[in-house]
């Protein structure tokens, strides 16, 4: 073609993202070695970390186990560090992939699944259930049980997504300030159920409550961790394949259709798998914020916004940043601990003014 | 061929398209004009699918546009959008892979890479794969998205008897906007040479001279109705342009074979 190429010859070509992105999928798996190892290693009964592999294949019962740990130490690792760091794993890349998820769909950075009341739908159903049901039923044994929790949680934040969908989208196009304000007053209504039900609770339930609307990784136990990471592998799995779709999303919702994009399905499984991830996350970890913000824009900011790469990267940093923030909450105030989601909300919260701080302009309604 | 039969779109009350007949064929390049609020682009989105909400039957190679999947639909008609919005940060050359998506199930790779390089050349961008998108101007980013849908169009990842039997489309939404001269004249050549290979072009357009340039046949629209439908010489005369404009035109032709010219009276 002969026209306009020469006046921009002068523009410096910033290369290919090729080399970008090998380099930081190898910091990223090596800071997850790191964390991971530091994660097994931390607590009141401190393993070294030479120690480990020995430990984990003792505690998993495999042949030739016998002798390499004591019982005292896979006791600690099977029991607690182990489900742990297990829980905090799923839990970060459920919730970064979620909010990876939605920001494509939603066609904006911002859309925090903490931020637009996808995880506070979450908490009003798994509150809901943990108050209601035990009433109603008169028996709390099935209702408490592992897999009914996170199943009320899905649901919540499903119903929520929804309708936050519905709400923020004005002539075809999703706006930032729908949006924003439609997850406030979600979260607003959320605090006041969560608050009405807490106020119904029994001394017992409301103990449990606290830490969990704070946001912790304490619960993980076996029986609750096994359910999330279920939920968690499946949502993820079906979203990765979503990748392309959600990346010509960003085109437009027509474009993407011009493009071959079955809209209508794509945008019911993102929001359906989104909210399943979110859902089981709460439903254990209670609310920790800011990760599924975080995660996918650090990424997008190192190497763009393709969602074949940016999908597994953000459910992996998402998991290097909760771990690594769980540590830091077990060793702060040790040998108590901080909730892990004052302390996401802390690091996350200046994080998220920076982030308007430097897009005002895409702000300006 | 596409063929639309009888097309009703109302909105809000409002009559927007009434009883519009139009066929589309693999390897000519359609024009259509009309003044604003003429019902060029809601005609432009029944035609594709895009929109819904209309009485009347579009068809696309026989069948109704209902039963195709956004999928086939797309492997074999492109729609150049008015105004992309894109603001996210991707490469050039991953904006035009997006226009493959509807051949991913093929797994053919090197089709859809080859596929992908060879629009870029089309449209002069061959050195622009790894620009960020956002950093161009407008005029390049919309040859980037003429790459892009040439790219979703181009059927190379089937077999050659399934390529030869099967009619390729090309919608084009002012096409022209935001461009120069320069710009504006080589993404007509594109689209004149996207139908001289046998993909049906509709274009839809401002400047009477550009149809008179580029387009076999002419569609005048007038307040959702057709006006004129036919070749372009015999479509676009002072009297039937002066008219749908509402300004005084004057029809040049020129001796030397090059398009005759419409200059203002």
């Amino acid at each position: 073609m002969p026209g306009g190429s020469a006046p921009h010859d002068c523009r410096v070509n910033r290369g290919s993202r090729q080399p970008n992105r090998r380099t930081l999928a190898g910091a990223l798996v090596a800071a997850l070695v790191i964390v991971c190892t530091a994660a097994l290693a931390y607590g009141a009964v401190p393993i070294a970390p030479w120690n480990i592999p020995g430990i984990l294949w003792a505690s998993l019962g495999l042949p030739g186990g016998h002798g390499l740990a004591s019982d005292l130490e896979m006791l600690v690792m099977r029991d607690l560090r182990l489900p742990r760091l297990t829980l905090g794993l799923a839990a970060g890349a459920g919730l970064a992939m979620a909010g990876a998820a939605l920001q494509g769909l939603f066609r904006n950075p911002l859309a925090d699944p903490g931020l637009i009341g996808v995880s506070s739908g979450g908490a009003v159903g798994a509150v809901a259930a943990f108050v209601l049901a035990p009433a109603v039923a008169g028996s709390t044994a099935f209702f408490l049980s592992a897999w009914f929790l996170p199943l009320a949680a899905c649901a919540g934040a499903l119903l929520t997504t929804f309708l936050i969908y519905r709400i923020a989208h004005v002539r075809g196009v999703v706006s930032v300030p729908h949006l924003l304000l439609t997850g406030l007053a979600v979260n607003a209504i959320a605090t006041a159920i969560i608050g009405a039900l807490i106020y119904t609770a029994s001394d017992d339930q409301l103990r449990r409550f606290t830490f969990w609307t704070l946001g912790s990784l304490h619960r993980a136990r076996w029986a609750e961790v096994l359910p999330v990471l279920l939920a968690v592998g499946v949502a993820c799995a079906f979203l990765l394949r979503q990748a392309r779709p959600l990346n010509a999303l960003l085109l437009g919702e027509a474009e993407a259709f011009h493009a071959g994009v079955d809209i209508r399905s794509v945008k019911r499984r993102i929001i359906l798998l989104a909210a399943i991830a979110a859902g089981a996350v709460v439903s254990v970890c209670g609310m920790i914020g800011f990760i599924g913000l975080v995660a996918p824009h650090l990424i997008r900011l190192i190497a763009g916004p393709d969602h074949r790469f940016l999908l597994p990267a953000s459910a992996v940093l998402g998991a290097i940043l909760l771990v690594g923030a769980d540590l830091l909450a077990r060793a702060l105030l040790a040998p108590s601990e901080l909730p892990l989601g004052i302390l996401t909300a802390i690091i996350g919260g200046p994080f998220f003014l920076w982030l308007i701080h430097r897009d005002k302009q895409r702000f300006v309604v | 061929m596409i063929s639309a039969r009888d097309i009703h779109l109302k909105r809000g009350g409002a009559s927007i398209l009434c009883g519009l007949d139009f066929d589309l064929r693999g390897g000519e390049f359609v024009a259509l004009l009309g003044p604003n609020g003429a019902g060029k682009s809601s005609l432009r989105k029944v035609l594709t699918g895009e929109w819904t909400d209309y009485t009347g039957g579009v068809r696309v190679d026989d069948v109704p546009l209902s039963e195709w999947s956004p999928r086939d639909l797309a492997r074999r008609r492109a729609v150049l959008p008015q105004e992309p919005r894109l603001t996210f940060p991707f490469t050039v050359n991953e904006v035009v892979e997006l226009g493959r998506l509807p051949w991913q199930d093929e797994l053919r790779p090197e089709a859809d890479r080859t596929a992908v390089a060879d629009a870029l050349e089309e449209v002069g961008l061959t050195g622009f794969a790894e620009r960020l998108y956002p950093t161009l101007s407008g005029g390049e980013k919309q040859r980037v998205h003429l790459a892009r849908v040439l790219a979703q169009i181009d059927p190379r990842a089937l077999t050659d008897l399934l390529r030869r039997e099967r009619t390729r489309y090309l919608f084009l939404d002012e096409p022209t906007n935001n461009l120069d001269l320069a710009g504006r004249h080589t993404c007509l050549r594109l689209a004149r040479r996207a139908a001289d290979q046998g993909i049906g072009v509709f274009a839809i357009l401002h400047d009477p001279n550009d149809a008179l340039a580029y387009a076999d046949r002419v569609m005048l629209l007038q307040k959702g109705a057709l006006v004129a439908l036919g070749p372009t010489g015999e479509v676009l005369t002072e009297e039937a342009v002066s008219r749908l404009f509402g300004v005084a035109l004057r029809l040049d032709s020129t001796s030397d074979g090059s398009p005759s010219v419409f200059r203002p009276a």
